[in-house]
């Protein structure tokens, strides 16, 4: 009979010991993983909106740069239709007054090529010579898009009288100087009447004045500051009479101390100041306004950017200056900025978790300076902080704007190096 | 182990209790086996984990690259395009160190143009920005050879002036505040911005009278000076003829008798000539109607005023003609008959005294001009001879329209082409109406003589003062005398006292003997060739949260350099606190000067406060920091709002702590070494 021993038991499981230990430890275990899962997920949802974040703001930021360049908040090439407060119905930007107007629409006496000039008070005219740079400027009036406005030629040259005032200051005792330049053929007219103490003399100059009287008359103030040279002196003599003028002929557009928010008045006339004067003096405490097509401060009544629904409206805003001086207040930049201030949204539809962002973009001539403001802002979907990224920048003049846009309204962008070709006429040509 | 034990297969008991174990090996994990690998991959997953929010930061520095971006942009275009004027500011001193437009704030350097309250770019507090550490410790390299850090200005860039937006909380917060700025490389030796002893270019409009204006000291004018009397109308200060500095028959054209005569209170003599008596002839009358009376005329003006007159213009065209053939014009030009040839002919080969022929051209064309508002004779007016009390007569002619046009237009074309071809010849000065790049003349210091300096003392404060020698890239002819110190010889080295009177004196000395020039043929720089690197620099950006600080507004600025102290130029009698008061601050015309945060800084200590308490910032009101008991103020020793919210904010980062800046982007850039901007 064999005996029956006690075997040794083996383990086939886990005790309760062990599993309780096991469970601890790998719930711990569970949880940071669970925890580190959750801070991932988090962490790749906050990445993936700033990406978009980001991925929007450059857009704006290329946006804001392609306006900079290409001026389209101010004349769309590819649309005639759009205007000024976006009334349709034939009103278009490119009017004699608004810095896109062609030169080819441009008044009678600054159309390229040099047509007959205004006429003398007497009804004459005086002969017309086409050579240039102008050695006879008789009759030259008219744009010519190649010439280069070279310091040396006596042309460029202003014969205003420096030490002039407006008309409530000077008595003219240091003479005439209506009789070097003007716009006019001859100084004065007839035996009788103003100045008629030399009688008539042939103006020898008129090409400068009619350069600055036809720029200021087709493009506004910013488009005559942007085609003269740096150091032009704003003063001329001339007939043109919209605000009166001095008995020396010059006008009061750019000598009479109206002040700011005067239409047909240009520059800063601090401290009674009527001499002509640089760029520098004349827009030290003044700005002087580009309008684009929507301004941010278009909004209706109750606003103070008044809506631009006509070509005039918007041709008198931009034929004033501005007051952004040293005691300007937060009413006078905010109007400011509400008018020279495009504001548009990146994107027309966009999903309603995306943030929403814009860009604006504005242009001014201040204190001698071509300032470009461009602003990009994004507003949050989640929070709704509002952000904003500002600065400036230079880009295209408004010269060269023109220049890339063909003169036909709807004619789109100009064509320019075409392989030999000709190239396509542009708003700065006849 | 294998079964010891007896088996009994027969017995089913038996083998129900067998268990046949092998136990050759291990079939399964153990319990801590387990345990260590799960460790093992959770550490592998952790750490892939961790990775995740370095996604977030990269999204954030991708963020603040557009910033750099922008902000880059921005900076360049404002150090060229924005204007360098300073229209209210002392630009003259017997001394170079009596004013300053030759430090660092005039620079056309970058970091120097736009740390400007009106441009944007603010220096960080230097408390501040010595806690920040950086890769390779750039920041604090820039920082400890007196660089400094700059962050962005608080509020929407606009170009226009601060003053409507001074601590208006309306704008919405500007990130790129968190963006700070260093300048990496070194400025060049620059143009002088302005000769301090004559800040030429002097203009004139042409044609002109002889150059004369206001001077407040009139104890420092030169005994041979011309005062015109205070009490004529709009004088503030008596006002003296500066021209006649530069040739004394000048002064003929000014008045023909000589010492000026009293003014009269009846009609001016028909002996008397000159711009004077024309200028001042007549009280100024508004024109009633457009065309002006014609004098005399007794129902315009009181009886017994002296009237400016045909006599008056006549005589005035008198003296400009003497002084034209006094200095040998070419007689086609005096009769009114010259062309282009005849400029042609005279630059050809033009006269030792060429600058005055072409100012005796540009008096000339302003008289001829008057007297065509006089005028009325169709056969030309008769220009009948003056006596001169320096002698001689003046030429007699009869005047006609086209002699007037003719005087003019060789006035302009004469005059441009001096400025043109002589840009080192001081004198005529510059036509007024056509102001080119070459007015401005190249002159810059001489920093390769260390040893051959200026010194003197300050004229405020009588301080010991040195100053580099000026060097030009041509010799200087007719130097003459300033306008504002037309008693000092500007041979004079260094010294505050009068050393001569009169130009021409026999102790005048003119370059190259002038002990005042550094040597110009050898040390000139501004021309010299160089390679790009040699002028290259770097705006690096980074980006930290320095807004954290707890000192983050009460911080004091960054120091600020002595030269953005705008100090008034001596006058006779004047002390430091009058230097330090006058001229009075106006922030819309002193773009160069002032501490950079000025608008923001707080005008009191604010240390007690609590956070987010109002406080009083500097703002627009120019005078709170000028003089020497506003020294704080002008300082930024209180600190500033930094953040332009109107509030006192202090972060919940202690001082103790340093943070780390990331670098965001570097762009390369080059200083202009001239005060230019691009239109």
């Amino acid at each position: 009979m064999t005996m029956l021993r006690a075997h040794p038991r083996r383990r086939s499981a886990f005790t309760l010991i062990e599993m309780m230990i096991a469970l601890v430890l790998g719930s711990a275990i569970l949880y940071t993983t669970l925890a580190g899962m959750r801070v991932a997920s988090q962490c790749y949802t906050i990445a993936t909106r700033l990406s978009l974040e980001n991925a929007l703001i450059r857009a704006g930021f290329m946006k804001a740069l392609d306006e900079v360049d290409f001026w389209t908040a101010y004349d769309d090439p590819t649309d005639p239709s759009l205007a000024f407060g976006g009334v349709n119905g034939g009103e278009v930007n490119r009017n004699p007054g608004l810095p896109f107007c062609p030169f080819a629409n441009a008044p009678a006496n600054f159309k390229p090529g040099g047509l007959p000039p205004m006429p003398n008070p007497d009804g004459t005219y005086p002969p017309i010579d086409g050579s240039l740079p102008p050695t006879n400027e008789a009759g030259l009036t008219g744009w010519n898009p190649t010439y280069n406005w070279s310091m040396s030629d006596p042309a460029v040259w202003t014969r205003a009288n420096m030490g002039a005032r407006g008309n409530n200051g000077n008595d003219v005792r240091f003479g005439y100087y209506g009789m070097f330049s003007g716009t006019y053929g001859q100084f004065p007219s007839g035996t009788s009447g103003l100045y008629y103490h030399y009688g008539a003399v042939t103006v020898p100059h008129q090409w400068l004045a009619n350069q600055m009287d036809g720029l200021k008359n087709t493009l506004g103030y910013y488009g005559m500051i942007d085609y003269l040279p740096a150091n032009t002196i704003f003063s001329y003599n001339c007939y043109k009479t919209a605000n009166g003028q001095n008995a020396d002929a010059v006008p009061y557009e750019f000598s009479y101390p109206a002040g700011p928010y005067t239409v047909n008045v240009f520059g800063d006339a601090d401290g009674g100041t009527q001499v002509p004067r640089g760029l520098y003096r004349d827009t030290k405490d003044v700005s002087i306004a580009l309008l684009p097509l929507r301004p941010q401060g278009a909004s209706g009544a109750g606003n103070q950017a008044t809506p631009v629904s006509s070509v005039s409206q918007a041709a008198a805003f931009l034929r004033q200056d501005y007051y952004t001086g040293q005691e300007a207040t937060p009413a006078n930049l905010s109007y400011f900025q509400d008018l020279t201030t495009s504001k548009s949204n990146l994107m027309g539809a966009q999903p309603a978790n995306w943030p929403l962002v814009g860009t604006s973009v504005a242009r001014y001539i201040t204190a001698d300076r071509y300032a470009t403001v461009c602003r990009i802002g994004w507003i949050s979907p989640t929070t709704g902080e509002h952000v904003d990224l500002s600065f400036t920048a230079f880009g295209t003049s408004l010269r060269g704007a023109r220049q890339q846009r063909a003169q036909a309204p709807g004619g789109g962008w100009a064509q320019w190096d075409n392989g030999g070709a000709a190239n396509a006429s542009n708003l700065d040509t006849q | 182990m294998s079964a010891t034990w007896p088996i009994d297969e027969h017995e089913p008991y038996t083998a129900q209790l067998r268990s046949v174990r092998v136990a050759s090996g291990r079939c399964g994990f153990t319990l801590f086996e387990i345990a260590i690998s799960l460790v093992l991959v959770s550490f592998g997953v952790i750490s892939i984990l961790i990775l995740f929010p370095m996604g977030i930061k990269a999204q954030e520095n991708a963020r603040f690259r557009i910033y750099a971006a922008a902000k880059a942009l921005e900076i360049v275009e404002s150090y060229n395009a924005s204007h360098n004027a300073n229209p209210a500011f002392e630009a003259e001193a017997p001394n170079a160190w009596d004013v300053h437009v030759t430090g660092r704030n005039l620079a056309p350097d970058l970091e120097a143009r736009d740390s400007s309250y009106r441009f944007g770019m603010f220096p960080l507090p230097l408390t501040i920005a010595q806690r920040l550490d950086s890769d390779g410790d750039e920041i604090q390299t820039i920082l400890s050879q007196g660089g400094y850090l700059y962050y962005s200005q608080p509020l929407a860039t606009t170009g226009l002036s601060e003053s409507g937006f001074t601590g208006a909380n309306t704008q919405p917060p500007n990130d790129a505040q968190r963006l700070v700025m260093g300048i990496v490389g070194y400025a060049q030796n620059n143009a002088l911005y302005a000769f301090p002893w004559k800040a030429w270019p002097y203009y004139a409009a042409y044609p002109s009278p002889p150059a004369f204006g206001n001077h407040q000291q009139s104890g420092w004018l030169p005994i041979s000076a011309f005062k015109l009397p205070v009490s004529l109308p709009n004088m503030e200060h008596p006002s003296y003829l500066w021209e006649d500095t530069t040739d004394p028959d000048i002064r003929m054209v000014w008045s023909n008798i000589w010492p000026v005569p009293a003014f009269p209170t009846g009609a001016i003599p028909a002996t008397y000539g000159g711009y004077y008596w024309h200028w001042l002839a007549q009280p100024y009358v508004p024109p009633t109607v457009q065309a002006p009376a014609p004098s005399p005329s007794p129902t315009v003006n009181p009886p017994n005023q002296p009237m400016a007159s045909l006599q008056t213009a006549t005589n005035y065209l008198a003296c400009a003609l003497w002084y034209a053939t006094r200095k040998g014009l070419p007689l086609a030009f005096i009769n009114g008959t010259a062309g282009l040839a005849d400029v042609q002919g005279l630059f050809a080969q033009p006269p030792a005294n060429l600058a005055q022929q072409v100012c005796a051209l540009r008096f000339l064309a302003h008289a001829a001009t008057t007297v065509s508002g006089y005028s009325s004779n169709p056969n030309g007016e008769p220009i009948n001879p003056l006596a001169m009390t320096a002698g001689g007569i003046s030429p007699a002619m009869r005047l006609t329209s086209a002699m007037i046009t003719d005087y003019h237009e060789m006035c302009l074309a004469v005059g441009m082409r001096f400025a043109a071809s002589y840009p080192y010849d001081w004198g005529a000065p510059r036509p007024l109406q056509r102001a080119i790049m070459t007015d401005n003349p190249l002159i810059e210091f001489d920093l390769l003589q260390p040893g051959n300096l200026l010194s003197g003392q300050t004229y405020a404060g009588g301080y010991q003062a040195q100053a580099w020698r000026p060097i030009a890239a041509q010799p200087i002819r007719n130097l003459g005398v300033s306008f504002t110190y037309p008693a000092w010889n500007l041979g004079a080295q260094g010294g505050n006292t009068l050393v001569s009177e009169n130009p021409l004196d026999a102790g005048y000395v003119s370059f190259p003997q002038n002990p005042l020039w550094g040597d110009g043929e050898h040390d000139f720089t501004l021309f010299q060739h160089f390679a790009p690197a040699e002028r290259c620099r770097q705006i690096v950006f980074w980006t930290v949260d320095w807004q954290s600080y707890e000192d983050c507004e009460t911080a004091p600025s960054a120091p600020v350099d002595a030269g953005k102290y705008l100090l008034g130029a001596p006058v006779e009698g004047g002390n430091l606190n009058w230097a330090m008061t006058n001229p009075p601050f106006m922030d819309w015309q002193q773009f160069g000067y002032f501490n950079p945060e000025k608008v923001m800084v707080f005008t009191s200590s604010c240390l007690d406060l609590p956070t987010g308490s109002h406080v009083a910032t500097e703002g627009t009101h120019d005078q709170a920091n000028q003089g020497l008991g506003n020294a704080a103020i002008f300082n930024g020793l209180y600190g500033a709002d930094r953040n332009a919210n109107g509030l006192l904010d202090r972060g919940p980062v202690p001082t103790s702590v340093r943070l780390r800046a990331v670098q965001v982007g570097r762009f390369n850039y080059y200083d202009l070494r001239v005060p230019a901007t691009i239109r």
